[in-house]
């Protein structure tokens, strides 16, 4: 049985595709997107977050940890995040619950026993399974896996990628795969590896892929945070890779930045936090506009 | 909302004025009829009421007939208490107005021929040393008779709109679809053929004989209202200024020429026709059902609308009226009752949607239109509740949807699969189900064909309180059960359980007692001609309808409180005391009632040790098993109507001070702290994995036998954000019904109650809201997350 480190498994999610959802978030990612909304998703191992607001201060936490890794400075735990071995001893200890560790090794059966209880809302609203994360084809055995199973149960399946993958995972996860949410963070290779880290030629390969030589559906979701890609130039440049080589009938999706994965950031004891912002609504109208005159069907969320 | 509604309906605002001019004229007519027949005089009363009650049509009303005599007016109520001078001093600090000159002639009325309440019925019968004494005493039943003395002004006093005459308390619905098609008139001839038929055999012959003449008296007075309304509405025409007010006040005197004596042959009519026998006879009442509204008038609407009598919005015009006309049917209650127990809420109830008596589907144009009525007069009252059915059009779902959005906390949503199978549990044909309504919360009603005459709250944590407590009620010291003994000589969860479960049975029958007085007292005392006569078999029988069988015979509901505490309690004493051994049941209690002190830990073990509303068997099964046996014990009861007591599960107000009486109990719940609220919702707090895991807690409660069972869920307004997400809220709804759940409400929660919940996160634990692309419980947010949610909601009232 396939595992993987989980860190969330959402019911009643409306904004993963259609119907009432069951969705999975896989930890760990190829890319580290300047943003990031879920900062924790990022490594795949299991990680703790403090939560500063809920802490009294009264030392348990550092008593009782096994790698002495937390230290004391007046009534502030400072945890050493490289001694930490997430081992949630201190997440037992605390009475405050301001200790979490995020991320647990889960088998494809525990992640069903989930989705098969929240399975008898799908036939009503014509929801289903999405898996997400992190990179959800960053981890193909486990997902193929869950997603097979999925459809074996006729439940419908959603995959949320960045596309950073071989031909190979993406044909062998697609096969279980009904609808495919796939993001396009930006069109110009060396601002793509600027902001994410990784090259987009293979991701602009496996869209055409998806599209055309497997037939799956297809939504592109593209992020927009003001500081990053929220050009004109490249919203320009998505949307006629869009309709050129993807096709007219493949829904846009402009998701709007939030600053939720700052206080993640903090919670998880990162350094250099930056904060961005999101386009003005008259940008956003703008870009909305550009990308409707290519052809394309285009909607700021991702409700459907 | 057109601008005359507009208007009404702030008039309708803000605190109302009190009126003596019913109580007057009651107080009258029984001082000229000292002696006569009981019901004889209670008709004529009415009668007095319908002939003597000063008009008035208020600017822009299109329907006649005020629920009281001044505009707003509350009547004084005879029955339900005195009006003392200082309930009249408290009222006028709360806000009320009551005239000055008026107060010397109620205290003299008052002492002259002092009314007879439904609580002298109850206090006759009782003792001062009685049996029943420490239960009523101990505020068990939700009532605290801290006397016999005390108890009798339990209610202490009440005003309320409707010229029937009260206690009425009855949760009930007329049958207005035949009085609509037959009138008045024709129901005044069937009396009279009544009475030529009878002969005198029996004592039921000559009853029959008295009662049927007291209804004739009724309707007479029905007949007699309209005619006044009628002549007043050509008098205001002849002053009227405005042609087309003065062509409206004519329609207005025309149609009461021709309803309610003859039947209804239009939409004006019959919405006319409602609407005056709703406030003549229905009320006073405030748990009254409307009934299927959308199926009531629909018949003359399709009429209309075919022939081109009316347009869409005239309806719907008229049906805003309607709204603004029961809003305006208030309720004020004494000092006390008010400050504990929502003295001035009501719950009239219109139902929409569901099937027909055919099984086809009844949702109709109207039923749409009732639902814009509401968005157009966003009044907390009347309430709207809409029967989901299989064959329920999504729209009607969604669109009931677009108001909870709006913030009308209404409609309601209720199952169609689970109320028929109740019904036909309870032996009810198919057919008959199929008709069913609700009144109060939600509780079943067949219109015209069953009543609920008295539905009393129990507040069921308290059994297991007094058990532990060895019988020792600990708010008083009085002993009001039975001592178990030592609490250690159980060996077996099973064990413990069953003594549990016969010392509650035991409360039960005496809440059982209580109730059957009550509604003696109601049978004895308040006989209601008036109402019968609308009421299945009214003038065939001849005999009173709180006195015969009816149709479906749910006369006597007890409504558990706080069954979820008790279920979770019970989980955490067979895990710790009986599996694990953790600690002894007597040194359990002994922590009980230190209230926790100094056992924080476990205190804290204990909320985390499974709960219900989380999907999980352990915990989910125990509450089931408390439903399951709350409603076999109350059917064990037998009640005053000739029947069994059946369950209900809505906590109407008692979550909040049943848990006041409550000392601290083994779910990790503190003395004192409010229940969990309604039937099927968990205790704030203790739901942790999300709403898709508490429906299908609540799916597992025994819904088929219980009259009710509430589900309340809250969400923040981003969740129904666009269309796409009320369609999923939408299928949400329906396989909860699918599943047989019997209700679930809405609570779109705004800035006000975020702010609230950010000073006291405690009281806000299960508020969820959407926060990206994700939900999550706003207290456990950061602070700077809750800041922007609380900015982002008040943007979204800007744009």
């Amino acid at each position: 049985m396939q595992e993987c480190s989980i860190f969330q498994v959402q019911s009643y999610s409306i904004h993963d595709g259609p119907g009432i959802r069951t969705t999975v978030f896989v930890k760990g990612c190829p890319l580290h997107c300047l943003w990031c909304h879920n900062p924790e998703s990022q490594n795949h191992c299991p990680e703790l977050m403090w939560f500063e607001e809920k802490c009294a201060g009264c030392g348990s936490c550092a008593t009782v940890c096994k790698a002495q890794a937390i230290q004391m400075k007046g009534k502030r735990p400072l945890t050493d995040r490289i001694k930490c071995i997430a081992c949630g001893n201190c997440e037992k200890s605390c009475p405050t619950e301001a200790r979490r560790v995020v991320g647990e090794e889960k088998t494809v059966e525990d992640i069903m026993k989930i989705i098969q209880r929240d399975a008898m809302f799908y036939p009503l609203s014509n929801g289903g399974v999405t898996v997400s994360g992190g990179e959800p084809l960053h981890m193909p055995s486990f997902t193929g896996e869950l997603l097979k199973t999925c459809k074996e149960r006729g439940y419908h399946t959603a995959v949320e990628t960045s596309g950073y993958a071989s031909f190979q995972t993406v044909e062998y996860i697609m096969q279980y795969t009904d609808l495919v949410f796939y993001d396009l963070k930006a069109l110009d290779g060396i601002l793509h590896r600027r902001l994410t880290g990784v090259d987009n030629e293979r991701i602009l390969k496996n869209a055409e892929f998806i599209k055309h030589v497997l037939g799956k559906e297809m939504v592109i979701r593209i992020p927009l945070v003001e500081e990053c890609n929220a050009t004109v130039e490249n919203i320009r440049q998505t949307g006629s890779f869009i309709a050129g080589r993807l096709g007219k009938d493949v829904k846009v999706q402009l998701l709007l930045y939030h600053n939720l994965g700052t206080d993640k950031e903090r919670q998880l004891g990162r350094e250099g936090i930056t904060e961005y912002t999101r386009p003005s609504e008259e940008k956003q109208k703008r870009f909305c506009e550009i990308i409707t005159d290519y052809g394309l069907n285009v909607q700021i969320g991702g409700s459907m | 909302m057109s601008e005359r509604i507009q208007k009404l309906l702030e008039k309708s605002k803000g605190k109302a004025s009190i009126s003596m001019n019913i109580y007057r004229i009651i107080q009258k007519t029984y001082q000229e009829m000292n002696g006569e027949a009981l019901v004889k005089c209670r008709a004529q009363a009415i009668y007095n009421i319908l002939a003597n009650i000063p008009l008035y049509i208020e600017e822009g009303d299109l329907l006649a007939g005020n629920p009281g005599s001044v505009p707003g007016g509350l009547e004084i109520d005879s029955a339900n208490g005195i009006w003392n001078e200082y309930e009249i001093q408290e009222l006028r600090k709360d806000g009320y107005h009551f005239p000055k000159e008026d107060e010397e002639g109620l205290y003299q009325l008052n002492r002259q021929n002092t009314p007879y309440s439904m609580n002298d019925g109850v206090a006759e019968a009782l003792e001062t040393d009685g049996k029943l004494m420490p239960f009523l005493h101990s505020g068990m039943g939700m009532v605290q008779w801290t006397s016999l003395e005390r108890g009798r002004q339990i209610m202490q006093c009440s005003a309320q709109g409707g010229l029937n005459l009260t206690p009425a308390q009855s949760m009930m619905i007329l049958d207005y679809e035949t009085a609509l098609a037959r009138g008045i008139d024709a129901m005044i001839e069937d009396c009279d053929n009544k009475i030529k038929e009878i002969r005198f055999f029996s004592k039921e012959d000559y009853d029959r004989a008295v009662y049927l003449k007291a209804m004739r008296t009724c309707l007479e007075g029905l007949n007699l209202y309209a005619k006044r309304l009628s002549e007043f509405a050509d008098q205001e025409a002849a002053h009227a200024a405005d042609s087309l007010r003065k062509e409206e006040l004519l329609r207005m005197r025309d149609i009461l020429r021709r309803v309610p004596a003859k039947p209804a042959r239009n939409f004006r009519e019959a919405i006319q026709m409602y609407w005056l026998l709703f406030h003549t006879v229905a009320c006073p009442n405030s748990v009254l059902g409307m009934g299927r509204l959308d199926q009531i008038l629909y018949p003359y609407y399709e009429k209309d609308r075919a022939e081109g009598e009316i347009t869409e919005e005239e309806a719907e015009e008229l049906l805003e009226n309607l709204r603004v006309k029961d809003y305006q049917l208030g309720i004020v209650t004494g000092k006390d009752c008010r400050d504990t127990s929502n003295g001035e809420a009501k719950w009239h109830n219109i139902v929409i949607g569901g099937v027909k008596k055919d099984g086809s589907d009844a949702t109709n144009p109207l039923s749409y239109l009732i639902l814009k009525a509401v968005r157009g007069v966003p009044t907390p009252h009347p309430t709207v509740t809409v029967r989901v059915a299989d064959s329920t059009p999504g729209e009607l779902i969604t669109e009931g949807l677009k108001c909870v959005r709006a913030g009308c906390s209404m409609p309601a949503f209720i199952g169609d699969r689970s109320y028929l199978k109740y019904l036909t549990n309870c032996g009810v044909s198919k057919e008959e189900a199929r008709n069913y309504a609700v009144a109060g919360c939600i509780d079943v009603v067949l219109p015209g064909k069953s009543r609920i005459l008295s539905a009393c709250m129990f507040v069921t944590t308290m059994c297991l309180d007094v058990f532990l407590n060895h019988g020792i009620n600990r708010n008083n010291g009085e002993r009001m059960g039975h001592d178990p003994g030592d609490l250690n000589q159980w060996d077996s969860y099973e064990a413990f359980e069953k003594a549990f479960k016969e010392e509650m049975k035991y409360f039960i029958s005496q809440m059982a007692e209580y109730s059957n007085l009550m509604i003696c007292s109601m049978q004895e005392h308040f006989p209601e001609p008036g109402k019968t006569a609308f009421m299945y078999r009214g003038i065939e029988d001849g005999v009173d309808f709180q006195k015969k069988e009816m149709v479906f015979e749910n006369g006597g509901v007890i409504c558990p409180v706080g069954l979820v505490n008790l279920g979770d309690s019970l989980t955490v004493i067979k895990r710790l005391v009986y599996e694990e051994k953790r600690l002894t049941l007597t040194q359990l209690k002994e922590i009980l009632d230190k209230n926790w002190e100094g056992h924080e830990e476990l205190r804290k073990e204990c909320v985390k040790l499974p709960k219900y509303g989380n999907d999980i068997e352990e915990a989910d099964q125990m509450v089931n098993e408390m439903y399951r046996y709350f409603n076999e014990a109350c059917n064990e009861m037998p009640c005053a109507t000739g029947t069994c007591y059946r369950g209900s599960a809505v906590s109407i107000f008692g979550h909040a001070p049943g848990g006041k009486l409550t000392g601290a109990t083994p779910d990790g719940r503190y003395a004192g702290e409010t229940l969990a609220d309604a039937g099927a919702s968990p205790m704030r707090g203790r739901d942790t994995k999300g709403p898709l895991a508490v429906i299908r807690s609540a799916a597992k409660l025994p819904h088929e036998w219980y009259q009710a069972i509430l589900f309340n869920m809250k969400f923040h307004p981003d969740v129904i954000e666009n269309d796409m997400d009320l369609e999923k809220l939408a299928a949400l709804v329906r396989t909860y019904f699918q599943y047989e759940g019997k209700h679930i409400q809405f609570n779109v929660v705004d800035r006000k109650v975020l702010l609230d919940a950010r000073l006291h996160p405690k009281d806000h634990q299960d508020l969820m809201v959407r926060v990206a692309g994700y939900s999550a419980y706003y207290v456990e947010l950061t602070d700077r997350l809750q800041l922007e949610i609380l900015e982002r909601t008040q943007n979204e009232r800007l744009m």
